[in-house]
């Protein structure tokens, strides 16, 4: 299967690394979650790839192949700062991006307007930029993403300010490119929709990778959780446990992360001598928990 | 996409946008105006042939006619003959104002103030001569004859310091000239500037360029602004001569085509400088409020060169100012085409400052693209110009490498195409006849061979 790898890219400006040693792919078909802090070097990776910034060291290639102009020329692109002309139409805009991208007027035309009218903003072609919503501009920067048919899909926080009804479009529309055989990299900070949307994540931090692969994997992989309920708790019951350490507290819940040497067995006879136990189970970390475990504070 | 077909496409999109645009649309009708009303103006309000109507009453008088019309010839004037049924109706035109002066039965003078009109003067020395010319009659010369006693044939001059042409009319002709060629140039080069710097702002940029090359952008948007500009100039050039030449009246002064083309070549090679600088600024700043103070060392080097240009109209053309300044690639598009229609430069002179011009439009073009390609998707505090030129390539490389020399060779190659179309139309407009316009066609054919021959150069290897 084609995939979009990076192999140890790397890039400074001055004497910040931005991206440090960077490899992972993402494979055809498959939604890619990229996360990482503010200033992790999401979009420098982004940028990179898209070819709007060298590397100092390293490559990406596509199906097997350093990317170059005319690959370059089949990714769609939405950067983090949105990009319009505020004061063109709508319509020739988004024909302008895709003749751009190597598509005749017509293929050009015809692109928007089915792109206009998936995204319910057919009536709207003869429109200013700086005449629509923020949120229809987003829809309008989706579809500039998508109007020549892209090959490869990277998408630079396209959530960011979304109502639920357009995240949910645009969630619907993101799946579709990748069943139709689009790799699709895309960053956020909505961890929970990110779990709920990819197949695969990577976790930068510092510009280095902290974490990849598959959602499902790197959960199970993360740290032992156990949720205890526990009601008319006596306080203090659960310090001096062997190896554990709490990751959460709130009235009557306490989420422990296992260490390797403890064991549930001793927690939850400390809970039952401590109270009525009403909740007793072992927790796979969500994404959020995960993020918070392997980036820096 | 070929680079090509990348200048081509960015380049249709400001034609398209920009025509749409109310702002343009003013200009060029409000440009179109000024021409054509100051050349109607000028045909019109000078004065030609100053003419003198003279009234004639009774059969003797009107026997005076071709007298009359031969002496106002004489004396450089022109004589519109009006036959009157009597007296009171010629005292009666007289006081209208209708009539400068009127001849009684061929013996008495009729005038309304003064005595001594150039009209007065005319018929009086019309009769004196129509009765020299009876006299000689009268002795056996013919007509013939008797005329050429009176009319001998004028001396030939010498001029020790020919200037056939026309100064004082084509000093208003070349003021208007090169007025139009600068504010051309720096309307379109502003909205050079604010294009680059609005699509930096938007960040529209960053989409732009995933697709296209920093240098086809450029070459794109240069390309287009100034397709518009030209358009411009030459509409209100050709306006302004065909209403001149309709308007009647003493028409327009006969340097007049020539300066235009001139003015139009020089707007070519003047934008071809000027407008990649006014992009490298626009690509400098990330916001449009920074953009006038960015841009001000640039019009103010344009405006130096209008006012020279002003100051060689209308002091000496010839000075020695004069002529080191037509050859300052900066200002020499505003100054050339005032040495050619007022003073003595020729077209050797011309050729040298074109190739200059060009050699420095080479240079700026060199440097505004570096400058361009590394600022445009720098945003933030403006960005120090020195830094950027002297930036090592691999912290801000946007093209491979052999792209960059491909859009390079593109963007010469255009330049070269435009300049040599401009020359051969200027020649063709200037007219076979005069030097200039061979040179010029000379020089026009001879980058469009060399152009020629370039394609046919093996390409340099890409690393």
């Amino acid at each position: 299967m084609r995939a979009l790898e990076l192999q140890a890219v790397r890039r400074s400006f001055g004497e910040l690394v931005a991206v440090d040693d960077l490899s992972f792919s993402v494979l055809a078909g498959r939604l890619f979650g990229f996360v990482g802090r503010n200033g992790a070097g999401k979009t420098t990776t982004m940028r990179i790839i898209c070819g709007l910034l060298a590397a100092d060291s390293g490559s990406v290639l596509w199906g097997g192949a350093p990317i170059d102009a005319r690959v370059r020329e089949r990714i769609g692109y939405m950067p983090e700062e949105r990009g319009l002309y505020p004061k063109m139409r709508v319509g020739d805009q988004l024909e302008y991006f895709a003749v751009l991208h190597g598509a005749s007027h017509e293929e050009g035309r015809e692109a928007t307007r089915s792109w206009l009218d998936r995204l319910g903003l057919g009536d709207r072609s003869g429109a200013r930029v700086e005449a629509l919503s923020h949120g229809n501009q987003q829809r309008v920067q989706l579809a500039a993403a998508l109007v020549h048919d892209p090959d490869v899909l990277i998408l630079d926080e396209p959530f960011a300010g979304l109502d639920p009804i357009a995240t949910d479009v645009m969630s619907d529309v993101l799946r579709e490119q990748a069943a139709r055989g689009v790799p699709v990299l895309f960053s956020s900070h909505q961890l929970e929709l990110v779990e709920h949307l990819c197949e695969s994540v990577a976790i930068i931090d510092h510009g280095r990778l902290v974490a990849c692969g598959p959602v499902d994997e790197l959960r199970r992989g993360g740290p032992r959780l156990l949720r205890v309920d526990l009601r008319d708790a006596r306080p203090g019951w659960a310090d001096e446990l062997l190896d554990v350490e709490v990751a959460e507290r709130t009235n009557g819940r306490t989420v422990f992360k296992l260490g390797p040497k403890a064991d549930s067995q001793q927690i939850l006879d400390r809970a039952r001598r401590a109270g009525s136990v009403t909740h007793f189970a072992e927790l796979q970390p969500t994404l959020s928990e995960l993020f918070r475990e392997v980036v820096s504070p | 996409m070929s680079a090509r077909r990348a200048v081509w496409e960015v380049a249709r999109r400001e034609l398209v946008e920009r025509s749409r645009s109310r702002v343009m649309r003013i200009s060029v009708v409000l440009l179109l105006l000024l021409s054509v009303g100051g050349a109607i103006a000028s045909a019109r309000l000078t004065s030609g042939t100053p003419s003198d109507d003279v009234g004639l009453v009774g059969a003797r008088s009107a026997a005076m006619g071709p007298a009359i019309q031969l002496q106002a010839r004489a004396a450089g004037r022109r004589a519109r003959l009006h036959d009157l049924a009597s007296t009171t109706a010629a005292s009666q035109a007289l006081r209208g104002g209708n009539l400068d002066v009127v001849l009684l039965d061929g013996a008495r003078l009729l005038v309304k103030s003064s005595r001594s009109t150039a009209a007065v003067r005319v018929v009086q020395d019309a009769v004196a001569a129509q009765s020299v010319l009876d006299r000689l009659r009268g002795s056996g010369l013919t007509e013939s004859q008797a005329l050429e006693m009176l009319t001998p044939r004028p001396l030939p001059i010498d001029v020790l310091e020919p200037n056939t042409r026309n100064i004082d009319r084509n000093r208003g002709l070349i003021v208007v000239g090169v007025l139009a060629l600068f504010m051309v140039l720096i309307f379109y080069g502003q909205a050079l500037a604010q294009g680059v710097t609005e699509e930096k702002s938007s960040r529209v940029v960053e989409l732009l360029l995933t697709s296209v090359t920093p240098r086809s952008l450029l070459a794109g948007k240069v390309l287009g602004i100034g397709v518009l500009g030209l358009a411009q100039l030459v509409l209100a050039g050709g306006a302004a001569l065909l209403a001149g030449a309709l308007a009647g009246g003493a028409g327009l002064p006969s340097a007049a085509p020539g300066a235009v083309a001139l003015v139009v070549m020089w707007f070519v090679l003047g934008y071809a400088f000027y407008s990649v600088a006014f992009a490298a600024v626009g690509a400098l700043v990330s916001r449009q409020e920074d953009l006038q103070t960015a841009i001000m060392p640039i019009t103010l080097l344009m405006t130096g060169g209008f006012y020279v240009a002003l100051i060689v109209v209308n002091t000496d053309p010839n000075g020695t100012a004069a002529q080191i300044v037509a050859f300052v690639p900066p200002l020499s598009p505003m100054v050339v085409p005032a040495r050619m229609v007022l003073g003595n430069m020729n077209t050797i002179e011309l050729a040298l400052a074109v190739a200059l011009d060009l050699l420095a439009t080479a240079g700026m073009i060199a440097l505004a693209a570096r400058v361009y390609e590394r600022a445009i998707l720098r945003t933030g505090a403006p960005i120090k110009l020195r830094r950027l030129v002297t930036l090592r390539a691999r912290h801000s490389e946007l093209t491979a490498p052999g792209e960059t020399h491909r859009g390079h060779a593109a963007f010469v190659d255009l330049v070269v195409q435009w300049s040599a179309v401009a020359l051969v139309i200027a020649g063709v407009l200037i007219g076979l006849s005069d030097p200039v316009a061979i040179a010029l066609l000379a020089l026009g054919l001879a980058l469009i061979g060399l152009r020629q021959s370039r394609k046919h150069w093996p390409r340099r290897p890409a690393h």
